[in-house]
This record gives C-alpha cells, structure tokens and sequence, in this order.
C-alpha cells in the first residue's frame, strides 16, 4: 500500500522525502481558501521551521504535510508517492510520521512510558519488544528517571518530551511538530527546541515545525515564511549545514541541556545559539 | 502496554460514572437472573414432581384456567384406573392457604389418598407417617423446608382453615416444591376445603409409558371416562411436560418475568449509550489525537466496545452474584422456596452475563461508530 517495503536509510539528497504541488486548500464553511497553490520540497534530513502569523496557513500546510487531511487540490507526495493514491492515510501516518502538537495531548491516564508506547499498537514492533523500545526513546529524551509518573506528574517541559518519545514510537521518517513549545515557558521552550535539535543533528531526524517565535524558529536549517495561505519565502540559513555534521552520535544529552540552562544564551542571536555544541569528554 | 491495560485505565478514569453504568448493568442482570430463574424453577419443579414419579398423564379439568382451582369428582381418577393401560392414580387436592401459626405466608396443603404411590416420594426424618390410624386426631406430615423455615416439628399442632392439625412427622423429598408443603389425607383436605368427593386432578402411571402408549390412555380419558362421568369435552389428560408449559401460572410468571426482564434490560441499554457517548464527546479531542498518530477508525471503534464490554462484564458478575444472592434469600420464602433450587442454574448465570454483554454492545454501537468517524484534523480543533 503506502510503503511497499522501501526502506529509508540515510539521506539520498536526490528526491525529496516531502514535496507538495500546487496545494489548496478550501474549508467548505465561508469558502475561506486557508491554502492557495503551495509548492515546496523537503528533503531528507531537513529542519525546517514554518513561519507566519495567526490564519496564514501554517497549520493547515502542516495537516497536508503530515496526511492528516487532503488537499482539495494539488497533489502531496510522500517519498515520490502521491499521497492522493494512497487510500490508508492512517497507516501511512502510523509509520511514517511524528507529530508533535502544542498542548502535547498525552493520554492523563497512562504513564509516560505507556504514552509512548500507544502509537505501537499500529506499529510493526511485537507486543514484548514495546517496552524496551519506550524505555529507550524516554531515555533519548532524557525522561529515563520520569518513565512511571503520569502526565499530571510532569512538568509541561517534561510532558512535551514524552510527547516527542511517543512521536518516534514507530521510527518516523518525518517529525512534524505544531507551536511544541507554545504553552510552555522560556526555559521548557528552550530546552524542548534543543532536543528537537538533537534528534535532527545526531538521528538526521527530518523535522518540520510551526512556532511564532522568531528566536526558535532561525534555529532551523530553513525557514518557511507564510501569510495568507501562502508561501511568501523560504530561506536557507547559512552555516547550519556544518552545525549539523558537527553532530556526535550520543553524547549530548545533559550536557547540552545543562549549557542551555544557563540561561546564557536567549536573545535573538539564533546562530550563537546553536553551534558549536560542547562535544564532552565521551566513549 | 496490552491494549486491555488501556481499556481499563480508560474505564477507571471516570469511576462514578463506570460504577453507576455497572450498578445500572446489574440490575438488569438481576431482573434476569432471579426473575427468569424463578420462572424456569418453577416449571422445572413443577415438571420434576411427575416425572421423577413416573407419571405421564395429569387429568384436571378442561376449562380451568388455573387447573389448580377448577375441580373434578373424585370418580374420574377411579374409573381411570379401571383402564387397561393405567397402573395406577392418585387423585390430588391442592390448595394454597395460610397457617395461623406461620404468619401470613401462603403454603401449598395438599391432600392424597392413604396408600398411593405419591407417598413413595416421601421420607420421614422425624415422626411417623401418615396412616388412618389417628383416632378421630386430624394429622399432617410437613416438608423439611417449610419445617426448617416456620420452626415446625413433629407433636406440634397447626391451625389450618381454623381446624386443628397435629403434626406427626416431617418428610424430605427431592421435591423441592413439596418440600415447602403440608400434606395430609385426601378426606381430611376435602373437609377443610369444603370440596367433599372432589380433586384437583389425578396423576396417572401407564403400563406403556412410550408416546403412543400414552396417547392411547389420554385419549380413552378425555373420551370414553370423560362421558361415564358426565364430563364429555370437561377432561384434559397432559403429559407432565405439556401440562406444565401449558399451566397458567407457569406462563403468567414466566411472561412477567420477561416483561420485567426486558424493561430492565432496555433502560440499561440506553444507560450504556449515554455513558459511551460521554465517553467518546468528551475524548473527541484525545481521539483526534489517536487518529493522527495513526490509529485506524477500527481500532477506536474496539476500543469503545471493550470498554462498554468491560463495563457491562463487570455488572453481569454484580448483577450475578446479587441475583444469586437474591434467590439464596427468597430460599426462606416458603412460598417460593421449592422452586429456588431449580432456579440457580449454570444456564442462567451464562444467559445473565450474555445479556449484559450483548446490551453493552447496542449501546455502545453507535457511540463506537461516531468515534470512529471523527476526522483527526477536526476533532483535535475540538475544545
């Protein structure tokens, strides 16, 4: 169906994981057009951050993006598929796509180890292997000592991390994440943006995400401006490519954080913020 | 995480709600189990008293409603006995009155000829039997059941339709209905019930017990004995399992119960609804979420039905154990104690729980299928 056994390992800069062709979209209720004719590509290993202000068309852009809903024209292409093809969204978004939202929206009832674990019930991962990978993707998000407390429990900072665990629960290709860190203060804001950072640097984590902030936002390799329901540029910051080599394969975690913490490091001077990030003395 | 720790947590979240769904559950449960239950028991009893004597036709009289009220001679069961085919008879007087001594409990009195084979049923376990040798003394036997329950032994005396009875013994039967029941000769029941020279019926033992046979003798009863006694078209012969489905009582009780039954089952239904469409408005958003990380529309749907399913097993165990409870209570009810034994069955406890699970998933059906239709883009815009 969606995926007919392709794997994707590694980037293939050659096509684009995403690319949307003329996208509209018109909701039925005031014929309001939330998006006109957008055309973008994103390819592997990307970090784009999607810009705009309030009912320009960022989210909707994201929906169509992430098959959460279709285009009423225009045609999404998924790994050089059409979307439009694919008659099970569902199972596509299962496997292929993180989300992330603004208000986290983890179940109250389960613990933070079994939020992540609720997108493997349409995963491929057998039910005893569940789990390990939870405790894994907690420990990623260095929630390894939070695994047990429900999402009261935690702090929003935290309850967005489990948010992100759970979203790479089926090993997406794709993190989409909307506003994850506009109900959260500074520091959780901060720190929530370094770990979606990190997956991108250390994992080639794809990301696409959606802020106001324009601090949080020049953190990305790229960003995509909008106003009504249109792209209005799309800007490749410069440097970053050489930030995300500078990648270490599993050694950042609290250190980096810990640096964030400091509070050092907030005004607008994005790239400052980002590289280099401390390599610690590790393995 | 199993998918069944999810449905749990998800019933638990709301735990008046669930509790109230399951108290609603229950009592449907409970009208099923011990109104059903009781009406199967009756007839099963009823049924039990014949066969497990051997008989195979009942005479009572045609027009009858109640065959336990209308009335034939005395002479029916005897010229019945002159025929070919029969054993023997035991014509029976049957009727329900209260003991002075014993509140206002109604109990089965029934009266038998001396000697008659009805008797054979019967231990004594304290006193004597029955016999005519009483001088002038009106005497009773009475069931362990009803003698355990009103604190009855043999020696004591009981006031029956302001006649004095003196018990000489207490019997045991695996009758559980005449268990409950007073019994004393056929000429002293005539005399208290003013029904002198008649019978409630008879029962009547064949030498051929095989259909035709008992056809054979049914309709030599209903014709040619019927017309000796000027009783032409006025006599039904049944065999036991007719008789009993047939008996009014049975079918009034057995109709009540399954018009209580069904009211009950009916509103916790629609208790079930209200409590899955709840359910599902106030998780639209929490569902939305579920559809965009990639769950299918089938596995809302599940997990709405598990839940209700969960719900509606736990009010079938509530509603089961309660019923059970009920009828273990309505055990010291003589009027209704024969029939208790027979009404706990494996039978109605598995029809209980399957009850309460098929409810559940009616009322949980439209409710599971709105969740699953919800679109993730809209129900997470959902406040």
């Amino acid at each position: 169906m969606s995926n007919n056994g392709h794997h994707f390992n590694g980037p293939s800069a050659e096509s684009p994981i995403l690319r949307a062709e003329y996208v509209s979209k018109i909701y039925p209720d005031g014929q309001v057009s939330a998006l006109a004719d957008v055309s973008l590509e994103i390819h592997r290993g990307e970090y784009v951050s999607i810009m705009g202000p309030s009912g320009s068309g960022k989210s909707t852009l994201l929906n169509m993006l992430g098959m959460l809903d279709r285009p009423t024209s225009g045609e999404v292409f998924l790994d050089g598929q059409p979307v439009s093809r694919v008659r099970n969204l569902d199972s596509l978004r299962a496997q292929k796509i993180g989300f992330v939202f603004q208000s986290f929206y983890l179940l109250p009832v389960l613990s933070a180890m079994e939020n992540v674990q609720v997108p493997m019930f349409e995963g491929n991962l057998p039910m005893a292997q569940r789990p390990k990978k939870a405790i894994e993707l907690l420990e990623l998000v260095n929630l390894g000592h939070r695994m047990n407390h429900l999402p009261l429990q935690l702090s929003v900072g935290e309850r967005q991390r489990v948010a992100i665990a759970r979203a790479l629960a089926n090993d997406p290709l794709l993190l989409l994440a909307d506003e994850p860190t506009g109900n959260l203060d500074s520091k959780s804001a901060d720190s929530v943006f370094e770990l979606i950072a990190r997956l991108h640097r250390e994992r080639g984590m794809t990301v696409v995400l959606i802020t106001h902030s324009d601090e949080l936002g020049m953190r990305a390799d790229r960003v995509i401006r909008m106003a009504d329901g249109r792209l209005v540029s799309d800007t490749r910051i410069s440097g970053k490519q050489g930030a995300r080599s500078n990648g270490v394969e599993n050694g950042l975690g609290q250190h980096d954080l810990g640096q964030r913490d400091t509070g050092l490091v907030r005004p607008t001077r994005s790239k400052s913020i980002l590289p280099p990030f401390a390599v610690p003395d590790h393995g | 995480m199993r998918f069944s720790t999810f449905i749990f947590r998800n019933v638990l979240r709301r735990r008046i709600r669930s509790t109230l769904t399951i108290i609603g559950m229950a009592v449907a449960v409970i009208a099923v189990v011990v109104l059903v239950g009781l009406a199967n028991g009756l007839s099963k009893s009823m049924l039990k008293l014949y066969v497990d004597r051997g008989v195979s036709l009942i005479v009572t009289k045609a027009d009858a409603v109640n065959p336990l009220t209308g009335t034939l001679p005395v002479t029916v069961a005897t010229e019945t006995e002159k025929l070919d085919g029969v054993v023997a008879t035991c014509a029976g007087l049957v009727e329900f009155m209260t003991i002075e001594e014993c509140g206002s409990d109604p109990i089965g009195v029934q009266g038998w000829p001396l000697g008659t084979y009805m008797f054979n049923e019967l231990t004594i376990i304290s006193g004597k039997k029955l016999s005519d040798q009483n001088s002038g003394r009106k005497e009773v036997v009475v069931g362990s059941a009803l003698a355990n329950v009103k604190k009855l032994q043999s020696g004591q005396t009981i006031t029956l339709a302001d006649e004095k009875f003196y018990i000489v013994g207490v019997f045991e039967t695996s009758q559980d209905l005449e268990n409950g029941m007073v019994i004393m000769l056929l000429p002293d029941a005539q005399k208290i019930f003013g029904k002198t020279g008649l019978m409630t019926g008879c029962t009547v033992k064949v030498k051929d017990p095989s259909e035709a046979g008992v056809a054979a003798v049914r309709a030599e009863i209903e014709g040619p004995v019927a017309e000796k006694c000027g009783l032409k078209g006025k006599i039904r012969a049944k065999p036991p399992g007719e008789f009993v489905k047939q008996n009014a009582q049975v079918r009034l009780f057995l109709a009540f119960a399954l018009v209580v039954s069904f009211v009950t089952l009916v509103i916790s239904g629609i208790l079930v609804l209200n409590t899955m469409f709840m359910a599902v408005f106030e998780r639209t958003r929490e569902i939305g979420i579920l559809r965009a990380i990639g769950w299918r529309p089938s596995r809302v749907m599940l997990m709405i039905l598990l839940e209700s399913i969960l719900l509606s097993v736990g009010g079938g165990i509530v509603g089961t154990l309660v019923g059970l409870g009920v009828i273990k209570l309505l055990g010291y009810v003589p009027m209704v104690s024969g029939i208790v034994q027979q009404a706990i069955s494996v039978d109605i406890v598995i029809k209980g729980f399957a009850i309460a699970i098929i409810v559940g998933l009616i009322g949980a059906a439209y409710p599971a299928y709105r969740g699953s239709r919800l679109l993730p883009t809209e129900a997470l815009r959902h406040e």
